[in-house]
């Protein structure tokens, strides 16, 4: 009855958190060591969770502005002289690329006692990331409206309602089923956070097994499943492979992992309705050899849009077909936390990411991770302007 | 670093006939066989038998999995959303009094930013600290009317 009691009170604690390179983590044993560390994390989940990767296309503007700003500002010659080679700088990286910017948050749903600010402090040392405790970013902005199929796409879809603005059609996918198949860090997540289009991710994570209850439930399945192959006449690999897969997961799970319900859900935005068909399309066929995913239909389309938001999972009406996965696997699936986009625009020019692709700003007076640095150069070239620029 | 991610560990599915689970061809059978029966004891006992194979049939394609969801699941969330979008639209229509009926609720059909996505995170538990005045004298905090120590509190009891 106690726990019962603490169930039902359970809220919502959300947290940001900024996605690091996963490329600097390049050997085989750095990626085994960061998923060891994240499934150590999952494996003391006590209730329902949720990770939500956000991706919409950005670029420089707001630095090129404050730069010029900046200039505007100098009074002394040699300054605003460096800070226009800055923003001309700037504005090449600019020409040249096709950025997006990506963010990551965490919701768990926990005791009140504890408190939001406790979990980002217990993510960033998890995660080795920097976390902060904040409400997450709304999907969309206004209202938005159901739509049956039509209009060039044959599914159900969001469209915005009142002055439209420029707001996109949104889609909902649900994952049904996960492929028996190698995952990694890259694979498949990179592949499908690399499309040149806004979208969402969110692995749900609505219930984390007790160790014992998630023992007894593989263990009657391995023994029906061991009757059935008994009193089977002929060849039934399924069932083989079930029961392999059983007995790998009681392993796993007597070697101290937790097994997790998880459900993948995909936010997917278009300018129009055959747009948006071709998006569902291509991500569909992406993510197949992996996970299979599925348009929602009807309310459950608007319905799923709570995911990327706080509501309990079992006040979402979907039809929920999770898969359950053990710790050790559930890590793999926070693999956008290592697809650095371009992340904040705050701070200094630091460098490029290991892919090259995105530019890094870090401001050491905010993150106090990289509070020891050392700054080489001759007089006069600007060490001390260029940190605080 | 790699993982071989497993099947549906919890989900029993032994094989019955072609790609049909023994499960579903139990259910099939058995709801087939329940209609037979009943017609047997009404004058329609002569279409019996050919209504059990029509029945099984039909159960079985209502049954068929597309999706993660059975045919009869996606049927009924497509005519829920046809429901719930027509009573939307017409709030005093047929429609509307049918999604009453039917206990559906045609506000689904409209999603704004301020519900769908507000935050639960409380305030009473979670203050923002940004908001927190920092003094570098306590001299000065007492003066802003802020922090004050007190030197008696309730009845004259001393601090």
């Amino acid at each position: 009855m106690a726990s019962r009691f603490r169930k039902d009170h359970r809220v919502p604690r959300t947290v940001l958190i900024e996605p690091f390179d996963l490329a600097m983590h390049g050997t085989e044993e750095r990626q085994i060591m960061l998923q060891n560390r994240f499934a150590l994390w999952l494996r003391g989940l006590g209730g329902p969770a949720r990770f939500v990767t956000w991706q919409m296309p950005a670029d420089l503007s707001p630095r090129i502005q404050y730069i010029t700003e900046m200039t505007q500002a100098a009074d002394d010659p040699r300054r605003r002289s460096l800070l226009v080679e800055y923003r001309r700088h700037y504005e090449l990286l600019q020409a040249d690329a096709d950025y997006q910017r990506a963010i990551c948050g965490l919701a768990v749903w926990s005791d009140p006692s504890q408190t939001a600010r406790a979990l980002a402090r217990s993510v960033a040392g998890s995660f080795d990331t920097f976390a902060m405790d904040a409400p997450w970013p709304a999907l969309f902005s206004g209202d938005y409206e159901l739509r049956e199929p039509g209009g060039g796409y044959r599914g159900w879809h969001l469209a915005p309602i009142g002055s439209p603005g420029g707001r996109p059609l949104y889609a909902f996918l649900s994952s049904y089923q996960f492929q028996p198949t190698v995952w990694d860090f890259s694979r498949p997540f990179k592949s499908l956070l690399s499309r040149g289009f806004p979208l969402a991710v969110c692995i749900d994570i609505p219930k984390t097994w007790d160790r014992n209850d998630a023992i007894n439930e593989l263990e009657s399945v391995v023994q029906a499943y061991s009757v059935h192959l008994a009193t089977m006449r002929g060849e039934d690999s399924r069932s083989i492979k079930k029961v392999n897969d059983c007995r790998q997961a009681l392993e796993e799970l007597n070697m101290g992992d937790a097994l997790h319900d998880v459900q993948i859900v995909v936010a997917l935005t278009a300018p129009n309705a055959r747009t948006l068909r071709d998006r569902v399309d291509e991500v569909v066929k992406l993510v197949k050899p992996w996970f299979g995913l599925r348009a929602e239909i009807g309310e459950a389309q608007s319905e799923a849009a709570k995911f990327f938001g706080t509501h309990s999972t079992k006040s979402i009406a979907v039809p929920h077909t999770t898969w359950p996965v053990v710790s050790r696997e559930l890590a793999l699936l926070f693999a956008p936390l290592g697809l650095r986009k371009l992340a904040g625009l705050d701070g200094t020019l630091r460098g490029e990411d290991a892919g090259g692709a995105y530019p890094v700003f870090h401001n050491s007076w905010r993150d106090k991770r990289a509070t020891h640095e050392v700054w080489v150069g001759g007089s006069g070239y600007g060490k001390v302007r260029r940190t605080a620029a | 670093m790699a993982a071989q991610f497993k099947s549906n560990v919890r989900l029993r599915e032994e094989k019955g006939f072609g790609s049909v689970s023994m499960k579903r061809l139990i259910f099939c059978g058995v709801g087939a066989v329940l209609v037979f029966m009943v017609l047997r004891f009404t004058v329609l006992s002569n279409v019996a038998l050919p209504m059990l194979v029509v029945v099984f049939i039909l159960l079985l394609v209502l049954t068929g999995s597309r999706g993660g969801l059975p045919l009869w699941q996606r049927l009924l969330l497509g005519l829920r959303g046809g429901i719930v979008l027509a009573a939307a639209r017409n709030p005093h229509g047929l429609s509307a009094q049918v999604a009453q009926m039917l206990n559906l609720d045609p506000a689904v059909a409209h999603l704004s930013q301020g519900t769908v996505f507000k935050s639960k995170q409380t305030a009473a538990v979670d203050a923002d600290w940004s908001e927190w005045a920092v003094f570098a004298d306590l001299d000065e905090a007492e003066g802003a009317g802020g922090l004050r120590f007190l030197e008696e509190v309730g009845h004259g009891e001393p601090l």
